[in-house]
């Protein structure tokens, strides 16, 4: 089910009115049985995978608790590669089977006519980060099965995240949650946000980022460039969003989901970028893979093939595709050589007479920084190696069809898909959104976008609100897209 | 806990209030402003001597100035591509409302008497959805879209699209000299390739519909004539239920209802009439046009 449906708009009010009706001993079931019917609304069958992951890692988590010595190891070995192979089989395989064959082709390794569960890979990941804890001794074993399979599938987590930790969301469902106006209203206000990114601002975005990278050999290097910087707040709009409404819906109920994002797009430094970016997933990376194969406590060399392998993980993670794996690499290389040039970096603006601290050093750290994500999302965006590099190479050729009004005009004309009005509107409206979320943004300082308006008068406030409900009804792009992170 | 409701009440009226009037406002300026030949029916401001309605074969095939020419009578095309019975169903029933000259109502059969999958240009109507006879016809078709777009307040604002409100700003209000009549204009042919014969759907409760919209006609003293227009030969032949078809049609003569089958006629034989199987290009229009003006002479008498 789509947090912007109109299935989720009855399902939601009716589940959290049912559960704070409920005595508390029952609610636990109410919420088990409402998250099966949201993830049942994609491919019902594929519930069972996530039975079978849920059965192997309740059982594991027991099994590592009571186990001494290396068989705690062998219980979380057995955990992870159940998990893992789950992924390399409905994730995974084809991709390797499709290069294999490439590669030997007197071999040809047969292909499976398989659909990507939905949210697998989050689901996968929070489970796994249960085993870990429990192996670690930060968390006790469950033992309710029903609770436990709760923290799999909490219906507004369960197939984008936030990844959470069992530390901070087991034992949530034991508390008892009554309703709190407060609660209430702040995570309406938070699914009202996280709704307007979606659908107004995300989904407006991405008409002209679709038209653009469906074919990008028909459009210059004005348009390449506009679509990329389009999808680069599409994405953050789509998957904040989702966030948004996730912990907001959450919060309705009285659970308190990690926060995702943290205004990006206002990063200094790509390691800046990772700390807000993401967050649920870069600690998950950090806290069991970067940190276990060594982290930054190792020589220079250790250290930069440590961050190769979390990113290339990272990359294989978001998806089977040699797209995702550049896209990782790339981050992997801004982080590398942000490393290695540092002292000479440093250098060059003491020579200048620019200040570290300095409004200008921030203006330009966060200009440039924010470039070289925008870049690395080409890779990320398109549909094939081949795509991603065209479009990378070709984004500064045809700027000149600027220098006259009837070229302005095809180039407008074509991102609107041969439509000079839809080109304009898609422009105007989607420069106009960026900027008004960009000034929001930068106006809250790192506090959720909607508390701009939570110290004015009510006035203030209900006519932010109704202008928020309004422009999601009248400017939204209704055509049920799917979250983009869903495909992970 | 009471304060609270009171207060989530409040800004929940308050709320709904807006998206009515807004809704309101909308539809209110689209009717005003809109002047595409539905909106001048469904504004109860076309009254012609005759009123042609159907999908693309009553679009493409009757030429209004010819049957002006020929029979004297005023008529403007409400057809529209793709455009099936139970939609069409809302213009006529709605025309019916309150014409007050209409001598003839044309429709431009099809082979097609199935239910309409999707509703044509539904931007044409959402400004009209508080009508009965809008509301019922399309409600059958896309049942929960246009259920909500009536009850649901805000939801119809989420529908509307570009040219919705590209009609309500910017419509020429200049008349249509062609009165409707959308020709092929393309000289090519566009034969299909289909070899293999299939059935056409023919809904039963679509034929009751039809049936009861034509008494409705006829009740107010309008005769109502039935025109199979011309098939290509070879696309003939590949509808293996045609001649059922045409006796459905057939059915329904009566007194002051008439069939005019035109799958028999010399210019079937003729590709060059034709754009594809279906429908005939500009040159076979105007002949067909000029044969169909002559054959409602006859009715006349």
């Amino acid at each position: 089910m789509l947090f912007n449906s109109f299935q989720f708009l009855l399902f939601f009010p009716i589940v959290t009115v049912i559960y704070f009706l409920l005595p508390y001993k029952f609610r636990w079931f109410h919420l088990l049985v409402a998250s099966c019917v949201f993830y049942m609304a994609f491919v019902p069958v594929y519930i069972l995978i996530l039975f079978f992951t849920i059965a192997i890692d309740y059982i594991a988590g027991i099994m590592i608790e009571q186990a001494a010595g290396s068989r705690r190891k062998w219980f979380l070995v057995m955990s992870i590669v159940a998990n893992v192979g789950v992924l390399a089989v409905f994730k995974y395989y084809n991709f390797f089977a499709v290069n294999l064959n490439q590669l030997a082709s007197a071999y040809s390794i047969p292909l499976l006519s398989l659909i990507l569960p939905i949210g697998l890979s989050f689901h996968t990941f929070q489970a796994m980060s249960y085993t870990i804890e429990v192996y670690r001794g930060n968390q006790k074993a469950e033992r309710h099965l029903g609770i436990y399979a709760l923290y799999v599938m909490f219906y507004p987590q369960l197939v984008a995240g936030p990844i959470e930790r069992p530390q901070n969301l087991l034992h949530q469902f034991y508390e008892r949650h009554d309703f709190d106006y407060e609660n209430c209203k702040e995570g309406l206000k938070l699914m009202l946000w996280g709704l307007f990114k979606k659908i107004v601002i995300a989904d407006r975005l991405a008409i002209i980022v679709k038209t653009v990278y469906a074919h990008p050999q028909n459009f210059n290097g004005v348009s390449l460039t506009i679509a990329t910087l389009f999808f680069t707040f599409q994405i953050y709009c789509d998957f904040s969003g989702y966030s948004d409404i996730a912990i907001g819906a959450a919060k309705v109920m009285g659970f308190k989901l990690m926060n995702n994002f943290n205004r990006p797009y206002f990063a200094k430094s790509i390691s800046n970028f990772w700390s807000r970016w993401h967050i649920s997933l870069s600690t998950w990376f950090r806290d069991y893979l970067y940190i276990p194969i060594g982290g930054n406590r190792a020589s220079r060399l250790r250290l930069y093939i440590n961050l190769a392998i979390v990113f290339l993980i990272s990359g294989l993670w978001h998806g089977a595709n040699w797209t995702f794996i550049v896209w990782g690499a790339l981050h992997c290389f801004y982080l590398i050589s942000g490393m290695i040039t540092k002292k000479a970096r440093v250098g060059i603006l003491n020579t200048m007479g620019i200040r570290k601290n300095s409004s200008l050093n921030n203006f330009l750290s966060i200009v440039i920084t924010f470039l070289l994500v925008s870049f690395a999302w080409i890779f990320f965006r398109a549909a094939n190696l081949h795509d991603a590099v065209f479009i990378s190479t070709h984004l500064f050729t045809g700027w000149n069809c600027l220098s006259s009004l009837q070229s302005i005009k095809a180039t407008v004309t074509a991102l609107g898909g041969n439509d000079t009005i839809l080109g304009i509107y898609n422009l105007l409206t989607g420069i106009a959104l960026i900027l008004f979320l960009e000034f929001i943004q930068y106006k809250t300082k790192g506090r959720h976008a909607i508390e701009i308006v939570n110290k004015k008068p009510q006035i203030w406030r209900w006519g932010f609100y109704y202008c928020l409900i309004i422009a999601i009804l009248l400017f939204g792009a209704y055509d049920n897209q799917q979250f983009i992170y869903f495909q992970f | 806990m009471k304060k609270h409701i009171r207060y989530i009440s409040r800004f929940v009226a308050i709320l709904l209030l807006m998206l009515y009037a807004l809704q309101y406002t909308i539809d209110y300026c689209y009717k005003k402003r809109a002047t595409n030949k539905y909106a001048q029916v469904l504004n109860h401001k076309l009254d012609p001597d005759m009123m042609i309605f159907g999908p693309s074969t009553a679009l493409k095939h009757f030429d209004p100035a010819i049957i002006k020419k020929i029979t004297g009578l005023s008529s403007w095309n409400m057809g529209y591509d793709g455009m099936f019975f139970l939609q069409y169903n809302a213009l006529i029933r709605e025309y019916l409302e309150y014409e007050k000259n209409c001598k003839y109502i044309v429709i431009g059969c099809n082979p097609f008497l199935g239910k309409d999958w999707i509703i044509m240009r539904p931007d044409f109507f959402y400004a009209y959805l508080d009508r009965k006879n809008v509301f019922n016809a399309l409600v059958q078709i896309e049942h929960n879209k246009i259920f909500h777009a009536r009850y649901l307040p805000g939801y119809k604002l989420t529908l509307l699209n570009k040219s919705f409100y590209w009609e309500m700003i910017h419509a020429s209000g200049k008349p249509d000299p062609q009165c409707g009549y959308e020709p092929v204009t393309d000289s090519g042919h566009n034969f299909n390739n289909i070899t293999t014969p299939f059935n056409e759907e023919c809904d039963e409760q679509v034929f009751n519909t039809l049936q009861s919209t034509i008494a409705a006609i006829t009740q107010k003293g309008i005769k109502v004539i039935l025109v199979m227009p011309p098939i290509y030969e070879r696309g003939y032949k590949l509808i293996s239920n045609i001649r059922f078809i045409i006796s459905k049609y057939r059915s329904l003569e009566a007194e002051n209802v008439f069939f005019l089958d035109y799958t028999k006629d010399s210019m079937c034989k003729n590709a060059s009439y034709f754009n594809n199987n279906m429908h005939l290009n500009i040159t076979g229009a105007t002949l067909f046009s000029y044969t169909f003006a002559h054959d409602l002479g006859t009715i006349k008498k």
